[in-house]
C-alpha cells in the first residue's frame, strides 16, 4: 500500500498527471474535509482544496520525504485556509450568510452534526485545527508539531484547551436548540 | 479522592501519559464521579466530532476541476524546443570545424606530422610509467570509472527533476 503510494507520488513528480489524478482521488475527501473544518463554508473549502492541489502538484519537487505527503498536503490546505481567514477577516461578512451555506446531503443525525459543526466555529482558528488534525484525521503529537513548526508542549496544550472548548461550546449548542425547540 | 484531574484526561484520552500518570488517573477516575464524567464526555465529543466530519465528502467536481487546471501545466520532459537548439548547436559547431579546416588547410601535413610525433611520444611515456608503476595505473583507472559514473547518475537525476519551481505558499 505504502510502496504503491510512493510509486504514485514518484510518477506525479516526474509530470505524470495520470498519477497526480490518482493522488487527487485518494486524497480529495480529507482535503475538502480540511478546509471545510476550517472554514465552514462548503464553496470556499472546494476553492481551497483545489488550490492546495495546484501548488502541491507544482511544488512536488520540493518534497523530502515521499512518505509524508499527507502531512504536507495537509500543511499547504492549512496554509491557504489561514489565507482565507484572514482576508475574511478583513472583509468583515455576517456570520448569518455563511451559516446557510454550512450542511450537506450527509447520512445520520443532520441535526446533531450542525450542532458539532457550529460549535467549532465557536473556536478560534487554531483550537479548530487542533481538534481537525488530532481527532478528525488521528495525526500523532510530533507529526503535528512537524506540520504546524511548534514545540511538541504547545501541540499538547492546545489540543487540551480546544476539547475543554469544544465540549463546553457543545453542551451550550445543544441546549439552545433544545430550549429553542421545547419553546417552539 | 486529591484534587481533579480534568486538565490530565485530553492527555489520558490520547494515551500520552506516563504509567505513573495513568494509574493516578485511573485510581482518581474510580472515587471520582465529576472527573469520571468529565472523561465520558471527551470521549463522546471525539466521536461525534470525528462521525460529523467523515461524513463530509468532497464534490465530485473537484478532481476533475483540478485536472483541468493542471492539464496546461507543461510535464517535466523536454520539450521540442529543446530538440530544436540541441540541433542547432550541433550544426553549428559543424560550420565552426568546416570553416577552421579550411583555413588551416596549407599546413595540414606539418600539423599531421606534428601531432603523430607528440601522440606517439605521450604513448611511449604512457607506457614507461604504467610497467614501472602498475598500481598507480590501476588506481587512475579506477578514478576514472567513478568520476564517469557519477556524472552519468547526475546527469541522470538532472533530467528527471522536475523544472517547476513554486512552493507551498
Amino acid at each position: 500500500m505504502e510502496q504503491a503510494l510512493e510509486r504514485l507520488i514518484r510518477r506525479a513528480r516526474q509530470g505524470d498527471q495520470e498519477a497526480f489524478a490518482l493522488l487527487v482521488g485518494q486524497y480529495k475527501d480529507k482535503v475538502f474535509r480540511y478546509a471545510y473544518g476550517m472554514l465552514s463554508d462548503r464553496m470556499e473549502a472546494e476553492d481551497v482544496a483545489q488550490e492546495a492541489f495546484l501548488k502541491a502538484y507544482t511544488s512536488l519537487a520540493k518534497l523530502q520525504q515521499v512518505y509524508a505527503f499527507s502531512s504536507w498536503l495537509t500543511q499547504i490546505a492549512s496554509r491557504l485556509c489561514y489565507d482565507r481567514l484572514q482576508k475574511r477577516k478583513r472583509e468583515q461578512p455576517t456570520d448569518d450568510d455563511r451559516l446557510e451555506r454550512i450542511g450537506g446531503s450527509e447520512k445520520g443525525d443532520p441535526d446533531l452534526y450542525l450542532d458539532i459543526r457550529q460549535a467549532m466555529r465557536a473556536l478560534s482558528p487554531q483550537h479548530r485545527e487542533a481538534i481537525l488534525l488530532r481527532d478528525v484525521e488521528g495525526y500523532s503529537y510530533e507529526e503535528i508539531a512537524a506540520m504546524l513548526e511548534i514545540p511538541l508542549g504547545t501541540v499538547k496544550s492546545r489540543i487540551r484547551n480546544a476539547r475543554l472548548l469544544l465540549r463546553q461550546a457543545i453542551k451550550l449548542e445543544t441546549e439552545e436548540n433544545h430550549g429553542e425547540a421545547y419553546r417552539g | 479522592m486529591g484534587k481533579h484531574i480534568e486538565d490530565k484526561l485530553s492527555a489520558y484520552l490520547d494515551d500520552a501519559l506516563t504509567t505513573d500518570e495513568r494509574i493516578d488517573v485511573e485510581e482518581h477516575m474510580d472515587s471520582c464521579a465529576a472527573c469520571s464524567e468529565a472523561f465520558r464526555e471527551y470521549v463522546a465529543v471525539r466521536e461525534l466530532v470525528r462521525t460529523a466530519f467523515h461524513s463530509v465528502k468532497a464534490p465530485e467536481r473537484l478532481e476533475e476541476a483540478v485536472m483541468e487546471a493542471i492539464r496546461p501545466i507543461p510535464a517535466a520532459k523536454p520539450s521540442k524546443r529543446f530538440f530544436y537548439g540541441l540541433a542547432a548547436c550541433l550544426l553549428s559547431l559543424l560550420m565552426l570545424l568546416a570553416v577552421l579546416f579550411a583555413i588551416m588547410a596549407p599546413y595540414t601535413t606539418t600539423l599531421i606530422t606534428v601531432g603523430y610525433r607528440v601522440t606517439d611520444n605521450l604513448l611511449q611515456a604512457a607506457g614507461h610509467y604504467v610497467s614501472s608503476l602498475p598500481s598507480a595505473f590501476i588506481g587512475l583507472l579506477a578514478g576514472a570509472i567513478l568520476l564517469l559514473t557519477g556524472s552519468g547518475l547526475t546527469l541522470k537525476a538532472l533530467l528527471n527533476h522536475s523544472p517547476l519551481k513554486e512552493g507551498p505558499s
